[in-house]
């Protein structure tokens, strides 16, 4: 077959270029470490290596996320350690008050502490995290969300909020809780009422009935009858020599026993129930007892404390002033367990939460090391392969450039 | 008697003397672009009779060849228009895949620093520090995507550019053949080859394949009659026709090439008759730059509209009502610039293109047209028609709308359609232009919900009751602060739940299902989840809400939440990194944008393939005419040799000639 002289030269060029270029090609792989440098180098690979590096931007926020998360639940741990200290205090500084040794002088002084625990518990209340915010406020955290009224309660100026923040796809978890869920809807420990004892000074008794819990067990039942639906309890001297209890409505309409009986046996220690409402009293009554039960479920932890303050200020008593005081001390013994069981509670969220984040942690990383792996297969170049195939055609390269300088001055002319 | 020796000796002479220069001419142009090597055909002078003999007179140069195979010839051109069509088509999209892969990873990034930014706000909602973070990184995002548009605006102008140029050197060759045909014409008159023109010509017309098919006929004057764009005129005889690139119609910037003869008239070319690098550039212009420029538009447009509805559901730092961090996707400015009408339309008719539905949308081009009173719509890359139907078929002329299933709705402005006019609709070609951040202050970023639902202590099941939207914050009824509504759900008698919204005051309020009907002021459902509205709130129950009868039900809390510290919405925003906004719930914001780069990609990937194919064919056609009408130098070499010893010869017996002369001369002295 024939071949032109340009021909001739023409495909030899184009073997050297072409050679040029492949050796061209693989120096940009090396340099660059990478076998996919545009989505045209292999698409498929190419589409891959996206959506893995799209997964490890999202890991990798689920793990910024995780740590704030952790420092602010870490913040708030750190509190309510704080706090149920405070309520420890507050609990031994009560039973020492008790004592009936005690004198007015040394009572005031326990008084005076408590006063300072209950500062503290307040400004724990109104702690603030780094940025300024109101950790317990909810939703409201730009101002302090616990105030002290000139009656010395405290009022709550927060909302219920709980924010939350995404740890994983589809899971989060909560980084505060309400002041209100901490402090101020704390379970009454009688449960859904809340007794007050009016006694018959007559008897010096210090032991007196007691309501144990009050609590509406059935709720499809219960009706309320008045607004609020107190009820009242009165202990009367039956006719037969034992104790009768009987209880009416806000209206006056009685409840218990069922009518036509007048009065029940009152049974220490046994439950009472009417209109869904389930009580149980405890220890002897004295006739003319009356116990009134008013709607109350929850209480607030400052409101206790400001209750064991009144009571230590209050003299020692005998007698039925004795029985009164015991009553009130009883219950708030009882109140002050509720609050330390909210807080302890919270605390165990607390920690089952820092367990979430933990192993929500763990898994991102694992993640998100199992998928560079991949991408890494894809996208890494594998040097050694790379760079034998670029010294194969480097030789290539060479051998073109070696044949053509054999052939091209192979002439006719040179021999004429 | 016998033929002048002298003469024989002289006619060899003059014949070798031809070859040589011939040889001489093949050698001297070895290096000549589309030489077509000559070769000089020689044949004996009449013989003269005497007797019964034939007596030979010497040779003669017969004709002067031209070494040419017209077969391989065509089969170069051929291959040259695929060639230079496929290697034009790599070497934009090689430009792309690198734009979109390499700069356009800025968009993915600037994208993703957006969403860190906006959880760094789920930590602490106030920081203005972290909320002025945000609207930067939104900024910045909104720049990655204006320089992208830029950068495809560029590439779309330098094919038009390129249109330009390639117009102009089409009719400089045009012109030009047309002259070499009268030269030829002339030069052919007398019988010869005029070799050197057919080359030239020849040359022209290899060089106007690389930008077009071309397809030639040869008249019997030997004129070459050329047609281009698979029929089109371009040259017949003397004559010329020149090319030039117009404005498009309705979009002027997408430029078309036609055909213009002496008298003016002009006759546009249809791209897909093109071939050759004009018409792989067009087709590239208008397949996949325009379909990224479409879907980088969508990217922006699903962005905007994602954000922006988040923003409206809640309230920002000043409690008031979230405003919009991107410009409007519906912004009056932008519908009227999806919509463009034919200058060659008789109707008047104005529109604009609102988008309604951005999970709908497709990325594509659409025509309409208005055929027997009816607006036909169709889309450019399925090529699947649908007739339109008004929403309000009893609206007047030039203000009716009409709802389409892809995500947009079209609407007349005025004016009246005519039979058969054509109407050009880019939902999302522009997308990327108006993605401006329209939040200046950073306090309006609306991190807080303005709603929460809280289950009531009491509960006894564990239904759960979500806010899905908040409709209309004005709506009589609509929690405000300190004053919220509940939910309250039983179950009586077995599985019928009644349900009702109470006020502040106790008093229930309408209820309306999830289109919207009113079902009065309490409403029973049978199988869950329960969808349902009140009070401005779209509400969802999941779970079985059985509560203890109508004296104890299932109360749900629905309290006005906003705090400084509420970071509900932000979270929800956060929530739009991977979330399926897009392609009719398959995918996320990042992943629409994806699509665009692997389709270059992909694109890229199939060009390289073709042109590679298409090099080898050249190189091979290429091949095949250059060994037929290329110049060997050994070959000429030898025929250097060859003559020289000819002429050498003939010179040889002009000697004996004169020798026998002198012989005879000397025995007649």
């Amino acid at each position: 077959m024939r071949i032109s002289t340009s021909q001739f030269y023409s495909t030899n060029t184009t073997n050297i270029i072409n050679r040029q270029s492949e050796v061209n090609q693989s120096v940009l792989n090396i340099s660059e470490g990478k076998r996919v440098l545009t989505a045209g180098d292999d698409v498929v690979a190419a589409t891959s290596i996206f959506n893995i590096r799209q997964e490890q931007a999202l890991t990798d926020q689920y793990q910024t996320n995780i740590s704030f998360a952790e420092s602010r639940i870490t913040v708030e741990e750190t509190t309510l350690q704080s706090a149920e200290n405070v309520m420890f205090r507050v609990k031994e500084l009560v039973l020492q008050g008790n004592s009936v040794a005690n004198d007015d002088a040394a009572r005031k002084a326990l008084a005076d502490e408590l006063e300072a625990r209950f500062d503290e518990l307040l400004s724990l209340a109104n702690t603030r995290d780094e940025s300024g915010s109101y950790i317990f406020g909810g939703y409201q955290t730009d101002s302090a969300p616990f105030e002290e009224q000139s009656d010395n309660s405290v009022s709550y100026l927060g909302d219920r909020g709980q924010r939350m923040t995404n740890v994983g796809p589809g899971v989060q978890v909560a980084t505060s809780d309400s002041g209100d869920k901490l402090f101020m809807s704390v379970d009454n420990s009688v449960g859904d009422f809340k007794p007050t004892y009016t006694l018959n000074g007559a008897y010096d008794e210090v032991e007196r009935a007691v309501v144990t819990n009050a609590d509406i067990k059935d709720r499809s039942v219960y009706v309320p009858t008045g607004t609020p639906d107190d009820y009242t309890i009165d202990f009367a001297t039956m006719t037969s020599g034992d104790m009768g209890v009987r209880v009416t409505d806000s209206l006056g309409t009685q409840v218990y026993p069922t009518l036509p009986m007048t009065e029940a046996v009152y049974v220490p220690g046994e439950s009472i129930s009417f209109n869904g409402i389930e009580t149980t009293l405890k220890r002897p009554a004295q006739d003319g007892d009356s116990i009134s039960l008013t709607p109350q479920d929850e209480i607030d932890s400052f409101g206790v404390i400001q209750s064991a303050i009144d009571w230590l200020n209050a003299p020692n008593g005998t007698g039925v002033d004795e029985a009164q005081r015991q009553l009130d001390l009883g219950h708030i013994i009882g109140d002050i367990d509720e609050v330390q069981k909210r807080l302890g509670n919270v605390r165990a969220e607390i920690g089952s939460r820092l367990q979430l984040t933990e192993s929500q942690n763990e898994r991102h990383l694992d993640y998100h090391l199992t998928i560079e792996k991949s991408r890494s297969a894809l996208e890494d170049l594998d040097m050694v392969a790379a760079i034998s195939k670029f010294e194969q055609q480097k030789l290539s390269l060479q051998a073109s450039q070696t044949a053509f300088s054999q052939v091209q001055d192979m002439s006719l002319l040179n021999y004429l | 008697m016998g033929v002048d020796l002298l003469q024989l000796g002289v006619s060899g002479l003059y014949t070798a003397q031809q070859q040589l220069s011939t040889t001489g001419h093949n050698i001297a142009n070895v290096n000549t672009d589309g030489y077509s090597r000559q070769r000089v055909l020689q044949e004996t002078q009449t013989p003269i009779t005497s007797g019964q003999d034939f007596l030979g007179t010497g040779s003669k140069v017969q004709q002067i060849e031209r070494v040419y195979d017209e077969f391989r010839y065509n089969e170069l051109i051929f291959n040259q228009t695929l060639n230079s069509g496929a290697a034009a088509t790599e070497v934009k999209l090689q430009r792309l895949d690198e734009t979109m892969s390499l700069t356009g990873t800025g968009i993915t990034d600037s994208l993703n620093e957006l969403y860190a930014a906006v959880n760094s706000l789920i930590d602490i909602p106030g920081d203005i520090g972290l909320r002025e973070v945000m609207l930067s990184k939104a900024t910045t995002l909104s720049q990655n995507m204006e320089s992208m548009q830029r950068t495809l605006s560029a590439e779309y102008n330098a094919v038009n550019e390129e249109l330009e140029a390639s117009a102009l050197m089409i009719t400089k060759i045009s012109e030009q053949l047309a002259s070499l045909n009268r030269d030829i014409v002339k030069a052919s008159a007398n019988e010869g080859t005029p070799s050197d023109l057919l080359d030239q010509r020849d040359g022209l017309i290899k060089e106007l394949s690389t930008y077009t098919t071309v397809s030639t006929v040869e008249t019997n004057d030997n004129a070459l009659n050329v047609y281009m764009a698979s029929g089109q005129t371009l040259v017949t005889g003397t004559t010329y026709f020149s090319v030039q690139a117009v404005v498009g119609d309705p979009q002027p910037e997408q430029m078309q090439m036609a055909i213009e003869s002496v008298n003016g008239i002009q006759q546009k070319l249809l791209p897909a008759s093109l071939g050759g690098s004009l018409g792989a550039i067009i087709e590239y212009r208008d397949g996949i730059l325009s379909d990224t420029m479409n879907k980088v538009g969508q990217t922006a447009i699903t962005v905007a509209d994602a954000f922006n509805e988040v923003q409206s559901q809640g309230l920002d730092l000043n409690e008031m009502a979230g405003q919009n961090l991107f410009r409007d996707i519906n912004d009056p400015q932008v519908m009227s610039q999806r919509f463009m009408a034919k200058g060659t339309n008789s109707g008047t008719i104005s529109g604009a293109v609102q988008i309604t539905d951005v999970n709908q949308l497709t990325g594509h081009d659409y025509s309409l047209t208005y055929l027997s009173g009816n607006y036909v719509l169709t889309d450019d890359s399925t090529g699947s028609t649908v007739t339109l139907v008004a929403d309000n078929p009893a609206a007047p002329v030039g203000s009716r709308t009409y709802t389409t299933s892809d995500g947009f709705m079209f609407q007349e402005l005025g004016g009246v359609p005519m039979e058969g006019d054509d109407y050009v609709i880019q939902p999302t070609r522009l997308g990327a232009t108006h993605l401006d951040v329209e939040l200046t202050n950073p306090e309006q970023i609306a991190t807080s919900s303005i709603v929460e639902a809280y289950p009531s202590d009491n509960n006894i099941n564990s239904a759960t009751l979500a806010i899905t939207s908040v409709d209309n914050s004005g709506a009589a009824g609509f929690p405000t602060n300190g004053s919220g509504v509940t939910v309250e759900v039983y179950e009586s008698p077995v599985g019928t739940f009644n349900y009702q919204v109470l006020d502040s005051g106790g008093t229930a309020q309408p209820l309306f299902d999830s289109s919207g009907a009113a079902l009065g002021t309490s409403a029973t459902y049978t199988t869950g989840p329960l969808e349902f509205s009140s009070v401005g709130l779209s509400f969802s129950l999941t779970g079985t809400a059985s509560g203890q009868t109508i004296n104890a039900p299932e109360v749900y809390h629905i309290d006005y939440a906003f705090g400084e510290g509420n970071n509900t919405n932000i979270r929800a925003m956060a929530d739009i990194a991977d979330t399926k906004v897009a392609d009719g719930d398959r995918s996320t914001i990042s992943d629409v944008y994806e699509t665009a780069v692997t389709s270059v990609g992909s694109a890229m990937a199939a060009a390289r393939v073709e042109s590679g194919a298409a090099q080898t064919l050249y190189d091979q056609a290429q091949a095949r005419v250059s060994n037929t009408s290329g110049v060997n130098l050994d070959e000429e070499a030898a025929n250097l040799m060859r003559f020289q010893q000819a002429y050498s010869a003939s010179a040889r017996v002009i000697t004996a000639a004169n020798e026998i002369f002198q012989t005879i001369l000397q025995a007649a002295r």
